[in-house]
């Protein structure tokens, strides 16, 4: 029998490990994979050396979990930073865009996603507990919550507040508007709903 | 908006057809099978974006080909509408060649009713199609009322889940958890309860006055809404609600089960007290059913300022000659009125309006 020509077991390895990324199926990972192959070897290398340095050097934080190479994260290893407020986000994506803004100069609490029971998310796999300990330390004065306004985001915030009030903390909630420097008419409705109702004095 | 002329390429049994409608009234008739509701169903497709059957994308294309499309002009703006459908699944509309972002964004143009067969369930059916009418017409008209249900929706599941597992080994957050989407249950349900009121409140004057007028005689139809807990005011919602789920928290925990709130609604229609759905003749429950969805049809032509099309899809079964006859009258006075049949209708000779006979070949004639 004629033997046939297969692809070589470390191409396969590098297709199946591609394949498991999200978004990414069996077409494009052996795509990618043979792009690889095709590289300079110090091109395919640093990416290599990239990902070995991105699981060697970034961790969660132990305070605040947000994504560092440093433990604890600049922010709370930062005295020069407000210890009395806190602002609460379920990603650390939502923190860097907070961060962004260059205003704010307070703490983060990043939970790791918000109460989802449909999707399997139940609060003890949120960083809840960490804040509710963090909250008993007695600093903390005002906690900000920052979670999308959505059913999920809603009972997050609904929750962590039920569970923060009695320790005598200050729970507030962002509110939700008009995006500025876009006009007033392009504005979806329950969006400008909103706007009315959180309307503040001039 | 009123319809002046449609055109159909592909679109299930018509490979190519133009035709130009009248303002007020028009009439297709044909034989079982020959395509009457395909008409109707692109019409209402120009409207709302898509059948109002559960039908596949794809299947309102013409067997033989791979692409349709359903093009509507209007009379009274010069708005083009445009929807185009392709045998991956995929469909987009344009207005005045532009495409949508969103289908959603055709609602408000053609504002259209589709009145047919299967609308008798409105009076007969199961309580979820009353709260079906209801949601269908309060989303149309107000954005945030979806928002609303989807979440109320999620909060349902979740604390069916919840409830579970308090029944059971118990779950991390307990009772608050469970008191959080308390929380998030109460605040979308009363604005659900709050729209749903408020547009029954509107409704029912037009629709117990267009069934005395489809009905002729002296009968008196009520509709009432019927939440699923009691409330003392409409300011109270909220606090009544959150009461009636601690009373009855050990018997929602005992079934898991979420009892309380919007998606336990219901609507009580009643003819001179008594209930249609137990006690009503076919004829009459189907004359209730019309008068309501007309009444919803004059709801939106008071939010868009614009006059509704009224799609009648065989919908004269179980009336008989009086009641045909007079919604025959009151349609095309409500809106540009579409009306299908298999048979001619004895009362519409001298009338004005367009009459189209559909032959079986898909030849579309019209009659003078």
């Amino acid at each position: 029998m004629a033997s046939r020509n297969k692809i070589p077991e470390t191409l396969e390895r590098v297709c199946d490990e591609f394949s498991k990324l999200p978004g990414i199926g069996k077409k494009t990972a052996s795509r990618l994979a043979f792009y690889i192959m095709n590289l300079p070897r110090e091109e395919a290398l640093r990416l290599s050396e990239s990902i070995e340095a991105l699981v060697e050097n970034v961790r969660f934080c132990s305070k605040c979990f947000n994504i560092t190479e440093s433990d604890p994260c600049p922010v709370c290893s930062d005295p020069g930073r407000d210890q009395e407020v806190m602002v609460v986000v379920e990603e650390p994506n939502d923190m860097f865009a907070i961060e962004d803004i260059g205003e704010y100069h307070g703490l983060y609490h990043i939970l790791g996603g918000a109460i989802a029971p449909l999707d399997g998310v139940e609060p003890e796999d949120l960083h809840i507990r960490e804040l509710i300990e963090r909250i008993r330390e007695g600093t903390i004065r005002e906690v900000i919550i920052a979670t999308n306004p959505n059913a999920e985001g809603d009972v997050t915030s609904v929750y962590i507040s039920k569970l923060l009030k009695p320790l005598g903390v200050k729970v507030t909630r962002i509110a939700r508007g008009l995006p500025t420097g876009s006009d007033l008419e392009f504005a979806d409705k329950t969006t400008l709903k909103k706007a009315l109702e959180g309307r503040t004095e001039e | 908006m009123i319809l002046r002329e449609i055109s159909l390429r592909n679109f299930r049994n018509y490979l190519k057809l133009n035709l130009r409608f009248d303002n007020r009234l028009n009439i297709i008739i044909g034989s079982n099978g020959v395509g009457k509701s395909n008409l109707l169903e692109s019409i209402y497709i120009l409207g709302f974006g898509r059948s109002p059957w559960a039908t596949l994308n794809r299947d309102v294309i013409n067997f033989n080909e791979n692409w349709s499309t359903i093009t509507g002009h209007a009379k009274d703006r010069n708005i083009e509408v445009k929807v185009k459908f392709l045998s991956n699944g995929h469909k987009k509309a344009e207005v005045n060649n532009k495409t949508v972002k969103s289908l959603s964004e055709l609602l408000g143009l053609f504002t259209e009713t589709l009145i047919g067969h299967e609308e008798i369930n409105l009076v007969r059916g199961a309580p979820s199609y009353r709260r079906k009418l209801m949601d269908m017409h309060i989303s149309q008209i107000d954005p945030e009322y979806v928002q609303c249900l989807n979440k109320y929706n999620k909060a349902v599941t979740a604390r069916n889940k919840i409830l579970e597992k308090l029944k059971g080994d118990g779950v991390v957050g307990g009772k608050v958890l469970l008191e959080s989407w308390n929380d998030i249950l109460v605040q979308n349900g009363a604005y659900i309860i709050r729209k749903r009121k408020a547009f029954l409140d509107k409704v029912e004057k037009q629709c117990k006055e267009f069934f005395s007028f489809l009905s002729n005689e002296p009968e008196k139809l009520d509709i009432e809404y019927s939440p699923s807990f009691e409330y003392s005011s409409v300011e109270a919602i909220e606090e009544d609600y959150h009461k009636k789920l601690n009373e009855k928290y050990s018997r929602e925990l005992r079934y898991s089960n979420t009892f309380y709130g919007p998606h336990r609604d219901d609507l009580t229609i009643t003819l001179d007290s008594r209930s249609m759905r137990r006690f009503g003749s076919w004829g009459q429950s189907r004359a209730a059913s019309i008068s309501i969805l007309l009444a919803s049809a004059q709801l939106l032509e008071d939010f868009y300022n614009c006059k509704p099309i009224l799609l009648l899809d065989d919908c004269f079964t179980d009336l008989d000659e009086i009641r045909s006859r007079r919604l025959f009258e009151l349609a095309p006075q409500i809106g540009q009125t579409f009306i299908s049949s298999p048979k001619p209708l004895s009362f519409t000779q001298n009338t004005d309006g367009f009459t189209y006979k559909i032959h079986p070949s898909g030849v579309v004639e019209r009659m003078q």
